[in-house]
């Protein structure tokens, strides 16, 4: 079940694109690999294995740039985010997507996935509707959707994926 | 804007048509390259700007051309004419390039429309429209992105009208199963 639970237009969107488009990523996912001891991990690289998918780094499509508040952005921005929400999100990143680029189906299995508790998750349209910018959650396809706009998944494990067929990058803030 | 025309389900046995093209292994691999090869070779004045333009686009958006690959499938080759022909009855229009196109997991094709190197000569005869068929059953992460429009979860067997024969579209599958559409380019009877 996914909610759209509002528009955030107290925060400059586009700036916030623009200072981090002008800073190098925290890394480039996938972060996890085969072998690493996450629960469902395996699940997802199995599936990705099957459809032939492979990283950029190994000669396929898979990759996605992740910012981190405090490193990229400004931790204030999440505190202006949260109350905007009435929420009180402890992990937030925003994710880049190039053209071409793909983050294909997945839960986010988490470094500590075996202590977390289940919880909801949030996604943030963050740029301007822009063609081809496109994301799944659960069996939702989100396109052309409004700067700004805010939904409440019911769970963070819901699966999820996104991609880029046009011809600019594709900014997605996204929070649990 | 795309308009719903149809659904063929009970008229056309789509998993037949998609079997047949998943077991081919003589379908048209389209790449960069080979769009460019064949635009060089065969194509001229506002014809080749198109396709340039195209590719261009692309290059300037960053895509790694290397990454950008589909098949196409076509009756009477891959499948059986009679699909196309049942087809043609039903759009009322006189087939002139139809294909089964099949993208990848990971693979997108992107913003583009499909340049026709016989558009002219097909504009003389009188005016042109394009359908799609959703052929597949619903695939998770399986997209067409028509016009403005995103096309998610279609009904198997669904048609939709273009709004013009050069709308930019793309297709794209993020999820598990290759992704298969049904085009019809035609000229309508009436």
């Amino acid at each position: 079940m996914i909610k759209n639970i509002g528009i955030c237009d107290i925060l400059n969107w586009d700036k916030i694109i623009e200072d981090v488009a002008n800073t190098k990523p925290e890394y480039v996912g996938p972060s996890h690999k085969r072998g690493d001891n996450i629960p469902g991990l395996d699940e997802i690289l199995d599936m990705w294995d099957t459809a032939g998918y492979r990283t950029v780094t190994e000669g396929g499509t898979v990759a996605w740039d992740m910012f981190i508040p405090g490193k990229q952005f400004d931790e204030s921005i999440v505190a202006q985010w949260n109350d905007w929400y009435g929420l009180d999100c402890k992990n937030v990143w925003i994710s880049r997507i190039w053209p071409g680029r793909f983050a294909p189906i997945h839960w986010d299995a988490h470094d500590d996935e075996a202590n977390l508790p289940e919880c909801k998750r949030y996604h943030t349209h963050i740029g301007k509707p822009q063609w081809g910018h496109i994301f799944i959650a659960g069996d939702q396809a989100f396109y052309n959707q409004e700067q700004g706009t805010t939904y409440e998944w019911e769970n963070r494990k819901l699966w999820h994926a996104g991609t880029n067929c046009g011809t600019t990058p594709k900014y997605i803030w996204n929070a649990w | 804007m795309p308009r719903y025309f149809g659904n063929t389900a009970d008229t056309i046995d789509w998993n037949e048509v998609i079997t047949l093209c998943q077991v081919s292994t003589t379908g048209d691999r389209n790449t960069v390259t080979s769009v460019v090869d064949r635009s060089e070779a065969e194509a001229e004045g506002s014809l080749l700007q198109s396709y340039r333009g195209i590719i261009d686009t692309w290059q300037g958006a960053g895509y790694d051309l290397n990454d950008i690959y589909w098949h196409d499938y076509y009756p009477g080759e891959h499948f059986d004419i009679e699909v196309q022909n049942k087809f043609a009855e039903l759009v009322n229009a006189q087939p002139l390039r139809v294909f089964v196109s099949e993208v990848d997991p990971g693979r997108n094709v992107p913003y583009h429309w499909d340049v026709e190197d016989k558009e002219e000569e097909w504009l003389r005869e009188g005016k042109l429209k394009r359908w799609v068929c959703f052929i597949d059953k619903p695939r998770w992460g399986s997209v067409l992105i028509l016009e403005n429009e995103c096309f998610y979860n279609v009904e198997q067997g669904t048609i939709y009208e273009w709004d013009n024969y050069r709308s930019h579209h793309a297709g794209t599958n993020m999820g598990t199963y290759k992704q298969y559409l049904f085009h019809f380019l035609g000229r309508p009877n009436d």
